[in-house]
């Protein structure tokens, strides 16, 4: 099943999503903000984004719904990493951290 | 305005959907679009909610040939489509199998339309008949709705409840 879901194609969104819950339980504007602060701004996740890429990653089991909270008459729930989560993600990271050493490696062997 | 915008947007996400996360969602949005100065955020917003609600339709629906299977043979799903099915059966697609028997009958009397004032009085009475068949169609489209729902249902294994 791991291997599965490490051979799925990981789409941008996704990846951010999983990257923004990497250090803690976040709510969906949690999640939009810290996307934003991940990429300096160059990404805005849109709110039917989010909540598509949530619903596919709460249906293969990367992310779970934690607590609820109201704040101002708003539902606030917040969303965490399970470990599949993690570890999809840092299979990810280390796939993009191996194509960038290469590209590094290829520009430098050309100048 | 905005709000109401928003909430048509919204349809493009499945009931089921709308009814688990909707509220959680319309928080997000209201903080997105609090915080969002740029000029066209709510045109962003409801682009990104139709593409993103019909992205997820497209990807939770059964497979091609089961749904096939169940359109044109009525085949039963299997279980992890069932909540789909709830979906539809409940949605304003049930109405389409109707409209499209009401559409057929409505075809029949074109070419009596076509004839007009040139038909005569025996042809008058099925023109007549046929146009008042036709909208008494229409008028029942929401009980036939309602009988093809409580059928699917029932081929399901489910016992049909409630009236809508």
């Amino acid at each position: 099943m791991v291997i599965d879901m490490a051979r799925r194609q990981l789409g941008e969104p996704a990846y951010l999503v999983l990257a923004a819950l990497a250090n803690g339980e976040r709510h969906g504007y949690g999640i939009v903000g810290e996307v934003a602060e991940i990429t300096d701004g160059r990404v805005r996740l849109g709110t039917g984004t989010l909540y598509g890429v949530l619903d596919r990653l709460v249906a293969d089991g990367q992310v779970v719904p934690g607590r609820d909270e109201v704040v101002d008459g708003r539902l606030r729930r917040y969303y965490r990493l399970t470990g599949t989560g993690r570890q999809l993600l840092t299979e990810e990271l280390e796939r993009q951290e191996s194509s960038a050493r290469a590209v590094r490696s290829r520009l430098a062997g050309a100048s | 305005m905005r709000s109401r915008v928003l909430e048509m947007a919204m349809h493009a996400f499945p009931r089921r959907f709308r009814a688990s996360r909707g509220e959680e969602m319309r928080a997000t949005l209201a903080d997105v679009l609090a915080t969002d100065s740029r000029r066209f955020a709510l045109l962003v917003a409801v682009v990104d909610l139709v593409i993103a609600g019909w992205a997820l339709r497209l990807r939770t629906r059964p497979p091609l040939g089961r749904y096939l299977g169940f359109r044109l043979l009525e085949r039963p799903l299997p279980p992890q489509d069932h909540p789909w099915l709830f979906d539809h059966v409940q949605g304003w697609f049930r109405y389409r199998q109707p409209a499209v028997r009401f559409l057929c009958v409505f075809a029949v009397q074109v070419p009596f339309l076509v004839a007009g004032t040139q038909v005569a009085v025996a042809e008058l009475y099925v023109f007549a008949s046929i146009y008042c068949l036709s909208w008494l169609m229409v008028a029942n489209i929401p009980y036939f709705a309602r009988r093809d729902r409580d059928r699917i249902m029932r081929r399901h294994g489910f016992v049909p409840t409630g009236r809508r």
